[in-house]
């Protein structure tokens, strides 16, 4: 099977936390993988190994069958980013943001304006104008960086929570997109709490719990997905949801 | 319910200091020494603070007994009490509105909106205002000044001087309440905010230079011996009884408090309580003043006004610097320019140079002409402010990025390009303000021989090529999270790069104005100083190319450490 992604034993700890536990992640090219976990499971931490801003404590990686450590720069001449935690400058605009990612990724002059019209046309940004990144609410953000990691048009994108702060109409317009691009030969490797969006989007599923890779597969064929109804049940069986013992809170209810 | 709320907001106070001294878990060796160096930053200058305090209860306690005593002196030292309390109350004043910027509320929001009475929320303002350390260090100097009067026989002027200090720290209290509920209602919107921070900061370098200039102008006054208008009593040839102050210093706080202080001294008990009458309507007012305003701020939302710039794409292209480079010098340029700290880094260069032009041109009565009337020691001290005046953002100038570093990190960038467009960048506002900082010298000064200025000009441009890969080096081995809308500590870089930054900026002006004085003042030949700074700048570049790839190293082996210090894990 191609891989867009595969690792061997990818591990981050930090001092005597195993933050990410070796995972042996396999993702199709073409897919769209939608990687799931509780709060605090490593999903972030993957991504930020996978994206080279970690360095891992060990395995080993490939990306688009490249080695990030010997190919970084090439890696990244393909890949887009939605980080956790909206990394943009605050005291650039929206076009001047993107204007830079086209330079950065040495596009045409006339290629970055065309991009960036469309870009902030279809993200609803276009009536922000020139204000600062400093002066834009969550959502807006989030739509910025989601342009950021569309503009040089990878064929990977690592998506970190990209829906959040996202209102419905702008929602409904980025799934389908990601839909299209997919379905153009790109991959998505996608993390995000609403599981109901994930199970539409995606077709390929890895579940991760206390760092580890508990369940990966095509999303009907998961492990445990047996007689369960939906991808929430079967996420909820799997990291154990069921078992956990938990307050009833009786002084509120 | 509010004894509770206290308890609760004491806590949160304590939890957020400690919590604040612990790091994140992702941090390696340097990092946790690099943070506690800056730890230790604020402990050293409470330290440092401990003699300002001691001298500080000395003179409150000599002037509680010289003023017990009677005497010629006693005016005088009324004029001292007047002119050294204006220091807190300046303080009081400017300080909530350098703080006041982006952040300032998000804080305090979660205690708004739990059940927390108003007042006690309103009273908590002047609570911190009291805890204000520009408060604290005059405490104990206000209590010395009774134990003075006390040790110089005077009980009933010790009681008086005791109700003074504690209606003057009531002042100080309502008046730093009060700019405080104003600052966080009226400076709430973030470019109101910065925009204030910026006027006050060159508000108050024009403050510094002030005395000079008036100085200059009036040489004659202090010397006169016959009785002017500026003092009160005394023979010609004696010691003047009092200096009488500006009309505009007579109205302050302050300066009432010293004349209570002067008349309960002299028996004009009357006049002194009037005084202190007048502090305590004072006090009243700010605190009376601080209501409506606070009642404002919690009943009308933030609201963030968006300058409405025109779209643009902006795209350098620059002979021989790849586009990659060109744009990272580009983003470098835009972000420190449209940041408070920044377009400080700019400004103070030709303010440097217009007041240092003013204020020691011209030969005045009282002065000869000094070392900084020289043109040449003028020309050499405005390009060294020049280049340090960007210091605050070349020493640290990944961190500085903020959430922008990461995004710097995913883009197929080479270290190469990131150090090189950085330093580029940098390079280019260094050399604009140079530029803008000499042309006031050269226009009010009378000019030092055109191969000196020369010479001084490519002295800087020879600090600065051999400044680049030091800077970048030290802020890749010490970054500091740091808030650039600010004028002051949360926009300095850590402390060691900071120092060691300055350090190498003073080494490297030896060779420059080493130069420049050997063929001015030496050898009499000034045309040998452009030719020996051309030599330098030819040394200076082969060094920072030698240096570049050092610096590179170094940001790829912190790479992973400064995406953790900005995201603030």
């Amino acid at each position: 099977m191609d891989l867009a992604i595969e690792t061997h034993g990818l591990s981050r700890h930090f001092g005597d936390l195993r933050a990410v536990d070796g995972i042996d992640l396999a993702v199709p090219r073409g897919s769209f993988y939608g990687f799931l976990g509780p709060n605090g499971a490593g999903k972030s931490t993957t991504i930020k190994c996978l994206t080279g801003l970690l360095r891992p404590s060990g395995g080993t990686t490939r990306i688009l069958a490249l080695d990030p450590a010997t190919d970084d720069l090439a890696i990244k001449r393909q890949t887009g980013v939605v980080p956790e935690d909206q990394a943009l400058f605050e005291r650039l605009s929206g076009p001047e943001t993107l204007s830079f990612v086209g330079q950065v990724h040495g596009l045409a002059k006339e290629a970055i304006g065309r991009r960036i019209g469309e870009l902030l046309a279809l993200l609803d940004l276009a009536s922000a104008g020139g204000a600062l990144v400093a002066d834009y609410s969550h959502g807006m953000r989030k739509k910025l960086a989601l342009a950021v990691a569309l503009l040089p048009a990878p064929t990977l994108l690592f998506l970190d929570e990209p829906f959040e702060g996202i209102d419905a109409v702008a929602s409904r317009q980025i799934k389908e997109l990601l839909h299209q691009f997919v379905q153009h030969g790109g991959t998505i490797f996608l993390t995000s709490h609403i599981l109901e969006i994930v199970e539409r989007l995606a077709d390929h599923i890895g579940i991760i719990h206390h760092g580890r890779l508990i369940a990966q597969g095509p999303i009907g064929e998961l492990p445990g997905a047996a007689g369960h109804a939906s991808l929430e049940e079967t996420f909820i069986a799997l990291v154990g949801g069921n078992q956990v013992e938990r307050p009833t809170l009786d002084w509120l209810l | 319910m509010t004894a509770a709320a206290v308890r609760a907001l004491a806590w949160l106070q304590w939890r957020l200091a400690v919590n604040g001294l612990r790091g994140g878990r992702r941090r390696d060796t340097l990092e946790r020494a690099s943070r506690w160096l800056d730890v230790l930053t604020p402990v050293v200058m409470a330290v440092l603070a401990v003699p300002m305090v001691l001298l500080l209860v000395v003179l409150g306690g000599i002037v509680g007994f010289v003023l017990a005593r009677g005497g010629s002196g006693s005016g005088t030292v009324e004029t001292v009490v007047s002119v050294v309390l204006v220091f807190p109350l300046v303080l009081v004043t400017l300080r909530p509105i350098f703080r006041a910027g982006r952040g300032y509320l998000e804080r305090s929001d979660l205690v708004r909106l739990l059940p927390i009475p108003r007042s006690l929320l309103f009273n908590l303002e002047f609570v911190r205002a009291a805890a204000d350390p520009a408060v604290l260090l005059f405490v104990p100097a206000l209590l010395a000044v009774p134990c003075g009067a006390l040790a110089g026989g005077a009980g009933s002027l010790a009681l008086a001087a005791l109700v003074a200090g504690v209606v003057f720290l009531f002042v100080l209290v309502a008046l730093g309440g009060l700019v405080v509920v104003a600052a966080q209602l009226f400076l709430r919107d973030r470019r109101r905010a910065e925009a204030a921070a910026l006027i006050l900061a060159v508000g108050v370098m024009a403050l510094n230079f002030l005395p000079q200039l008036i100085g200059r102008e009036r040489p004659a006054r202090r010397v006169s011996a016959a009785p002017s208008a500026g003092l009160s009593h005394g023979a010609p040839g004696q010691v003047p009884d009092k200096v009488v102050l500006p009309a505009g210093l007579r109205v302050l706080p302050s300066s009432v408090y010293a004349a209570a202080l002067g008349r309960a001294a002299s028996g004009e008990w009357r006049g002194s309580a009037g005084g202190l009458g007048v502090l305590v309507l004072v006090a009243a007012g700010c605190y009376g003043l601080a209501a409506p305003l606070q009642r404002r701020l919690l009943e009308t939302p933030a609201r963030s006004s968006r300058r409405v710039r025109a779209v643009r794409q902006g795209t350098w292209a620059l002979p021989f610097v790849s586009r990659a480079t060109a744009a990272v010098a580009a983003v470098q340029v835009r972000t420190i320019l449209r940041t408070v700290r920044g377009r400080w880094g700019l400004i103070a260069p030709p303010l440097f140079g217009v007041f240092f032009a003013f204020a020691f041109s011209r030969p005045s009565g009282r002065h000869s002409p000094d070392l900084f009337g020289s043109p040449l020691v003028m020309t050499i001290f405005v390009v060294f402010i020049a280049l340090q005046s960007l210091a605050a953002l070349s020493a640290n100038q990944f961190a500085s990025d903020g959430r922008g570093l990461p995004m710097l990190f995913l883009q197929p960038l080479a270290a190469r390009s990131l150090v090189r467009g950085k330093a580029l960048g940098i390079g280019v506002l260094q050399v604009v303000c140079m530029v803008l900082g000499l042309l006031p010298v050269a226009v009010l000064v009378r000019p030092a021989h055109p191969s000196v200025w020369l010479a001084v000009f490519l002295g800087g441009l020879a600090a600065m090529v051999v400044l680049a890969p030091v800077a970048a080096a030290l802020s890749a081995a010490f970054p500091k999270r740091v808030d650039l809308s600010h004028w002051g500590r949360s926009s300095n870089p850590h402390a060691t790069a900071g120092l060691v930054s300055f350090l190498a900026s003073a080494l490297a002006a030896g060779p420059p104005v080493g130069s420049v004085l050997l063929s001015s003042g030496v050898l009499h030949r000034p045309w040998v100083a452009p030719v020996l700074m051309l030599g330098w700048l030819a040394i200076a570049g082969a060094v920072a190319w030698l240096m570049l790839p050092v610096a590179e190293r170094i940001l790829l082996n912190r790479r992973e450490n400064l995406a953790l210090v900005v995201l603030g894990d």
